[in-house]
């Protein structure tokens, strides 16, 4: 698909296989914030540059992965930012359903459906930042319908506030509210049925 | 008295907002009898934290 990155060389003796894969994660998260190719290519061009000057400092591949990673939400968001004193482009002009459907969750009163009620999740803090469950995240987090998956990932991973994703996304304060709603209904149930009733 | 979906709402907007206090109590009284929005209150921390893991990407599979 693309040009592995030219991150040849002794990076904190990380390996080819390491460096394409990281590669690849950072463009697949770049990508979804900014919804630009060229862009997400310069963002993660420019984190991994930075990140090679300094890579000396770095023992093993886990702590450069992690550090590479926080450099690159930083271009993410001071593009993001950058963009707000732009004129909005046509792509990213309101479209009719700007929101994504509401989960079907709750019954006419809008109380739980029975089925849909939250369980108590059972699990330590600890065991949701293992491997595997943020694997199931990751899964979750792509079955959300593309706007709600887009504003949530810039208001929970990216750390934006909401009127810096309002003016990114040209949408009011109650199309967000509304938006992280539903995406944090449908998340919750995603990880309910995959995650925490998974061998029950 | 504030529906689930209301309810959880107000939990979810508590996350980008400071709920007022009038909220807050609808918010109390309403999960004081209600489990299903009292866990979804409680998740909605949970989700936040693995968001934050996800974006840092700590526990890797290349570790």
């Amino acid at each position: 698909m693309d040009q592995p990155a030219r991150v040849e060389g002794d990076v904190a003796g990380a390996t080819p296989a390491f460096l394409a894969q990281m590669r690849d994660d950072m463009l697949r998260f770049a990508r979804l914030q900014l919804g630009s190719d060229d862009e997400a290519e310069d963002a993660v061009q420019e984190a991994l540059a930075g990140a090679l000057r300094n890579s000396a400092d770095f023992r093993g591949e886990a702590a450069l992965k992690t550090w590479i990673i926080a450099i690159l939400k930083n271009k993410v968001a001071d593009i993001l930012r950058k963009r707000q004193r732009l004129p909005l482009a046509a792509s990213q002009m309101a479209a009719p359903d700007q929101e994504g459907p509401l989960p079907a969750v709750f019954d006419q009163r809008g109380m739980w459906h029975d089925a849909a009620r939250p369980a108590r999740w059972s699990d330590p803090e600890a065991d949701l930042h293992t491997t595997q469950f943020l694997a199931v995240f990751d899964a979750c987090l792509n079955r959300l319908p593309p706007q709600q998956g887009r504003v949530f990932m810039m208001r929970e991973v990216v750390e934006l506030g909401t009127e810096e994703i309002c003016a990114e996304l040209g949408l009011t304060t109650t199309n967000v509210h509304v938006i992280l709603h539903r995406a944090r209904l449908a998340l919750r149930a995603c990880l309910q049925i995959n995650w925490f009733q998974e061998g029950a | 008295m504030l529906n689930c979906h209301d309810a959880t709402f107000l939990m979810s907007q508590g996350r980008e907002r400071k709920l007022t206090f009038s909220e807050r109590m609808k918010i109390r009284f309403h999960a004081s009898m209600c489990s299903g929005c009292t866990n979804f209150e409680r998740q909605l921390e949970q989700i936040s934290g693995a968001a934050k893991a996800f974006g840092a990407q700590q526990s890797s599979s290349d570790e």
